[in-house]
């Protein structure tokens, strides 16, 4: 193990090409074999790259985005002192009532919230609050829970989608290529409204007959009384008002150079300033030890050591040559490369987690960039990445982290999903999704 | 050495996993016990029954099955819907409402053990017989109390009085 400068001295003067491949293939087969959790098996690779000398420690710690990690962190923080509040459940409830209570009304409506608090915040957690009130309304109607369990997942990955921080990939792309929150706001959001759009459409007209109730079921729901979710009213304030000045922060913060991530963290620094206020000594060193607990924190090691991992097969030239192979397949054409890059991406990233995938083709899209005729040509193809890799979620019941949330709790609350009943739905929905990204990056692009 | 034997007060119990709910409501309402050990067909200790796990799954299962989740202020029930929720559980094998994970001791073991688990989270340990696991009897801080006092337990005195049979330490 080196600490500064080039990589060196490989272990036993093995060729580092095939030394960093061989690590990198075997940290992937481990990571998707899931016999380890994916961050021991992402340390572990990073852990190789370093002591057999293909990266220098330095090399290691130069290859982590602290900004992504410092994203995902601060919004974590945020949202876990804003959940606590009950706001989530309080416009769930309020949305479904808006909907007079009728089952495709709530179903439509329950999507759309997911949808824009997938955008804003992360679909993990909106999927966690809001599936289990959607399970307690489905329950109370007495109707089938399975369409709103199907809606959630396509709404939270198509939610997820619209914005730079929807979702992991995006966050990932977005640091890597400076892209902004309004870049991705304005390239994305559009595509990804038309798409949940059409897929509402079509649940209504595939479900919106069958899902029938009684007026007097109807009427339970309609009793649900939203305020009564609502627990610290002070606490509320604090959070929206954070919240808000984020969403501001990430719309700003391109044009005075403040990175999203610097933007999160101050959020969620200035959050738990606030919180503290009027507490004692212990009371404020509680509130910021509850709030760090809350923090994934084998997210942020499992992102640290992709990171390595990543930078260990790049400085080896792997991703290079492999970058010249695509540009040999699509002759270095901008469209051809963008279109491969979308169909390529949704379909590996429906099969298997999308955020090594994103991660790794990261590097390998910006060597491309010179041979496709600078940054501005290669652009088509980050949105077609992010486009692919998010989209590519609703393929199967495996395809992104809020699919498998929901599996659990529908397990959990006796209604499991059989993973062939959701991929009738979910393949249909991602092809076709992809296929209108497909077109809306041609129009948008190259037309 | 004060082993669990010598303190624990033998206890039966008619509770067995498989049986519907309905049977271990019958019963905690005819003898207002509020904590009943759960036994499977060999006599083998499996868990508890509590009041408060009862009280638990009579809560709406969506918003429970999430930490965190469990504070459902804006829920506006009827009796009617409570009482279907009731229906739905009664029909539920003990098993799935229980706490399977109580800790027990055996006759030998030091009494001290006893006392920690008590001192902890549990109000009455299971005493077991170490090889077939069937419950023998159970120790609470009534009974050690009691014994340090030289008085019959609460539980006793109940059972004295003719208002206590079969269960309880």
């Amino acid at each position: 193990m080196t600490h500064g400068g080039d990589a060196q001295a490989v272990l036993f003067g093995l060729d580092p090409l095939w030394l960093s491949t061989a690590i990198f293939i075997g940290a992937y087969v481990v990571l998707l074999s899931e016999r380890v959790h994916r961050t021991v098996a992402a340390l572990l690779g990073a852990a190789a790259m370093v002591v057999t000398g293909i990266l220098s420690q330095d090399q290691a710690i130069a290859g982590i985005d602290f900004n992504t990690l410092a994203l995902l962190a601060g919004m974590m923080v945020i949202i876990a002192v804003t959940r606590r509040t009950g706001v989530f459940e309080y416009i769930a409830i309020w949305a479904a009532k808006r909907a007079r209570a009728e089952p495709i009304g709530i179903l439509i409506i329950l999507a759309l919230v997911t949808a824009v608090f997938s955008a804003l915040l992360d679909n993990l957690t909106t999927v966690l609050l809001v599936v289990p009130v959607a399970l307690l309304i489905s329950d109370k109607l007495k109707v089938s829970p399975y369409p709103y369990l199907f809606s959630q997942i396509l709404a939270a990955n198509i939610g997820g989608t619209a914005t730079l921080i929807g979702d992991p990939p995006n966050i990932l792309i977005g640091s890597a290529t400076g892209l902004s929150f309004n870049d991705f706001l304005l390239q994305l959001g559009p595509i990804a409204l038309l798409i949940l759009l059409l897929v509402l459409a079509l649940f209504y007209g595939v479900w919106g007959a069958s899902l029938q109730t009684t007026a007097d079921l109807k009427a339970r729901v309609m009793r649900f009384d939203e305020r009564g979710s609502i627990r610290d009213v002070r606490l509320l304030r604090q959070s929206l008002a954070v919240l808000g000045l984020v969403i501001l922060g990430f719309v700003l913060g391109e044009h005075v150079g403040v990175a999203p991530g610097t933007t999160a963290m101050a959020g969620a620094a200035l959050l738990l300033l606030l919180t503290g206020i009027g507490q004692d000594e212990r009371g404020k060193a509680e509130q910021v030890r509850e709030a760090l607990q809350e923090v994934e924190w084998s997210a942020l090691f499992f992102f640290i050591g992709l990171f390595v991992i990543v930078q260990g097969v790049q400085a080896t030239g792997l991703l290079e040559r492999l970058a010249a192979g695509l540009m040999g397949l699509t002759g270095g054409d901008p469209m051809v490369t963008a279109f491969t890059t979308l169909w390529l991406s949704a379909a590996v990233s429906s099969a298997i987690d999308n955020i090594p995938f994103v991660a790794t083709m990261i590097p390998l899209v910006e060597t491309m960039v010179p041979g496709l005729g600078g940054a501005a040509a290669a652009e088509p193809v980050w949105w077609s990445l992010a486009l692919g890799a998010c989209l590519g979620g609703n393929g199967t019941l495996i395809g992104a982290a809020a699919n498998v949330m929901v599996a659990g709790l529908s397990e959990r609350a006796g209604t499991p999903i059989s993973f062939v009943r959701f991929l009738l739905i979910g393949m249909p929905v991602m092809i076709a999704s992809v296929a209108l990204a497909n077109v809306y990056i041609y129009l948008r692009h190259f037309l | 050495m004060l082993t669990c034997r010598e303190v624990m007060r033998p206890t039966t119990t008619p509770l067995y996993v498989d049986d519907p709910v309905a049977r271990a409501i019958d019963f905690v309402l005819t003898r207002h016990m509020g904590l009943v050990p759960v036994v499977d067909r060999q006599e083998r200790f499996v868990g508890f029954l509590s009041g408060e796990r009862l009280m638990r799954a009579l809560l709406p299962k969506h918003l429970t099955m999430v930490r965190g989740l469990d504070r459902m202020g804006y829920l506006r029930e009827s009796q009617e819907e409570l009482r279907e929720r009731l229906d739905g559980l009664e029909q539920r094998p003990i098993g799935e409402v229980m706490d399977p994970r109580a800790e027990v001791v055996h006759p030998d073991t030091p009494l001290i053990e006893a006392q920690t688990i008590l001192a902890g989270t549990q109000f009455v340990v299971p005493v077991v017989d170490p090889d077939s696991g069937r419950l023998l009897g159970a120790i609470s801080f009534f009974t050690i109390l009691a014994l340090l006092r030289g008085e019959p337990s609460w539980s006793e005195r109940l059972e004295n009085d003719g208002q206590a049979e079969g269960t309880g330490a």
